[in-house]
């Protein structure tokens, strides 16, 4: 309890009919500092018991909309009072307090004057952590004006601001995760080497040299002792890093779950102490490749240069598109390729005057192929390949925009010295519509989906589908894809 | 900064009061005693029911001195009905008798000692004053458990 001006020019008239008293030898005006304090007692118990009375009560209870959200994102934070009776006549001031982390985008302080008041203020959270609101202050001023006094009423509220980033990536294929992609890579090699492996039965024109006579004398047979050769397996990454994957969410962005695989590849081939390269596409055809090499400084340059793989916020319309919507990629494109090419050309070997006028342009069959050549992925691909004659194990993460130019880039690169992973984001889990339209969403994924299906079908490629977890879930949970799973 | 000063609301019990203090200061005093229940009039009309109080009191003090008459008398208890009445306090049984009986002991008191020493009057008036307000104060923080736990430090 805070005593008021009011108060102040109360004590300060008792005082000088007390002075007055003694001056003038008065002792009836002393009766001026008693009769002021029977009254200004009586003012402060009152208020005491109604400060006592709200103290047990608590009418002010804080909730907020979301109490999780992203960075710059905005909650509501609604205080509802109860002013029935004892607050109505304390001239009550709320006051919020937000911690500095949180920015308050009206004012904080307000008169309650109804019997029943509710205030809401958006709150926007500036950093990532979590952030507890205090309880509200309330500002009661006693009804004679004498005294003021703060309480701490209603409850706390914590909110947790998460950083724009992507979180809980998926990897996997046909909606399932995969809980471990790889371990150690088979070599595939064994004889000699330097690390024991399988004992088996000695055969015909195995060298003498390799009898583990231990094992013959235990087991009675002669028998071999394989070793198995130690091997390291040279790795590319390509990160797709042109126009088309600035579609999504500020900070979610089909780039930035790309950056997420390719550091989780750059982890992985780190721990393995592989040779690891990385090469960025870009819209422009300039392509920055990476020789590979192994060694911590060399990973931790990788990981740099992926961290700063610049966004641009602004979302990019999809060169798909009909309405400048980003949208899923277009389902003709991925019906041709060059193989679709060539054998419509043979089909094309008739009589009929339909078949002669369309064969004309189907003569040379390699036209297909080199206009993919102007596309900047199968050119980057194609070239690094050309250089780097000892990739082992092509990873290539984009989306799929340009699925008869992915389609190709994976014919072309795999073989059977070079392994070729795709890590495939689809559009439509980062389309600007999201998926409101869960029907529609979930019709463009089975698309992605039978595509994904058809690259991994390609002889020594494997493609898997990347993206944020909870939006394949919610795909994966839509009642068009209960129905066909029953 | 004070908001909505509800002080200021008058009542029928406060107007009665004014009068009846007036009419004894006029038998106190006369002319003299109107005057200052005039001025108390005034000042209970715009200023907070305590200032009118100090104007009569000041009254009596002018035209009277410490002498127990039935003037008097009604004179102070007219006067502290300006106090009870006073629209801004809730007239709750217990915020009105703690204060007014405990201010009675203490009148009491102050009348004792005022017969010896005025200083020693005016001291314990002011000095008991202060102690009962600051003991409230302490009550309040208790009631609203803004006390700071002493106990447990211990």
């Amino acid at each position: 309890m805070r005593p008021t001006r009011r108060f102040w020019s109360v004590a300060v008239l008792a005082s000088s009919a007390a002075v007055l008293a003694i001056l003038f030898d008065a002792p009836l005006l002393l009766g001026v500092p008693l009769g002021l304090t029977a009254w200004t007692l009586s003012h402060q118990l009152t208020f005491t018991s109604t400060l006592a009375t709200l103290t047990d009560r608590n009418p002010v209870t804080q909730t907020l909309t979301r109490d999780r959200l992203l960075v710059d994102d905005t909650t509501l934070l609604t205080i509802a009072v109860d002013t029935t009776q004892d607050v109505a006549v304390l001239n009550a001031r709320l006051t919020i307090t937000p911690p500095p982390a949180l920015t308050a985008e009206q004012p904080t302080t307000y008169d309650l004057t109804d019997s029943s008041e509710s205030v809401s203020v958006p709150l926007r959270v500036g950093v990532a952590g979590t952030f507890t609101i205090p309880r509200a202050e309330l500002e009661c001023t006693s009804r004679g004006g004498l005294f003021q006094a703060t309480l701490s009423l209603g409850n706390e509220c914590s909110v947790t601001g998460e950083p724009r980033a992507p979180r809980e990536l998926h990897i996997g294929s046909g909606g399932e995760q995969i809980a471990a992609a790889y371990g150690e890579h088979d070599a595939e090699q064994r004889g000699a080497g330097f690390e024991p492996g399988e004992l088996r039965e000695y055969q015909p024109g195995d060298p003498t040299s390799r009898i583990d006579w231990k094992a013959t004398a235990r087991l009675g047979d002669p028998y071999v002792r394989e070793f198995t050769a130690e091997t390291t397996r040279q790795t590319q990454v390509v990160v797709d890093a042109r126009t088309q994957m600035r579609q999504g969410p500020p900070g979610e962005s089909k780039l930035d779950y790309a950056r997420e695989v390719a550091i989780w590849l750059t982890e992985y081939t780190a721990s393995l102490d592989d040779p690891l390269g990385v090469t960025l596409v870009t819209d422009d055809h300039i392509t920055t490749p990476a020789p590979p090499a192994a060694g911590t400084t060399h990973y931790e340059r990788i990981r740099r240069r992926l961290h700063d793989l610049a966004t641009d916020t602004t979302p990019t319309p999809d060169p798909h598109s009909q309405d400048g919507m980003p949208q899923a990629a277009s389902k003709t494109d991925a019906l041709r390729s060059s193989q679709d090419a060539q054998r419509i050309a043979a089909d094309l070997r008739g009589d009929d005057a339909y078949a002669q006028t369309l064969a004309a342009y189907f003569e040379d069959r390699n036209a297909y192929v080199e206009q993919l050549t102007d596309q900047p992925l199968f050119e980057s691909v194609t070239q690094l390949l050309g250089d780097q004659p000892g990739t082992s194990w092509l990873v290539i993460v984009t989306d799929d925009t340009h699925r008869d130019e992915l389609l190709e880039t994976a014919r072309a690169a795999a073989s059977q010295t070079t392994h070729v992973s795709l890590f495939l984001l689809p559009s439509v889990l980062f389309s600007d519509r999201g998926l409101a339209d869960l029907e529609a969403a979930y019709d463009d994924y089975t698309d992605f989906e039978a595509f994904r299906q058809r690259i991994a079908a390609i002889p020594n490629a494997t493609a898997f589908e990347a993206g944020p977890r909870d939006a394949v879930a919610t795909l994966l949970d839509s009642p068009q894809s209960m129905e066909e799973h029953r | 900064m004070i908001r909505h000063p509800r002080s200021t609301r008058r009542g029928v019990l406060g107007a009665a009061a004014l009068f009846i203090a007036t009419a004894a200061l006029f038998v106190l005093g006369g002319l003299n005693g109107v005057l200052f229940g005039a001025v108390a009039a005034v000042a209970w009309l715009v200023l907070p029911a305590g200032f009118a109080f100090t104007i009569g009191q000041a009254g009596l003090a002018a035209v009277t001195t410490l002498t127990i008459s039935p003037p008097l008398i009604i004179a102070e208890l007219a006067l502290l009905a300006l106090l009870v009445t006073d629209a801004s306090i809730r007239l709750d049984l217990r915020a009105m008798t703690i204060p007014f009986f405990t201010i009675a002991v203490l009148g009491l008191g102050v009348y004792a000692v005022a017969g010896q020493s005025i200083i020693g009057a005016a001291a314990l008036s002011l000095a008991g004053s202060a102690a009962l307000v600051y003991t409230v104060h302490r009550y309040e923080l208790l009631t609203t458990n803004q006390l700071p736990m002493e106990a447990d430090n211990e």
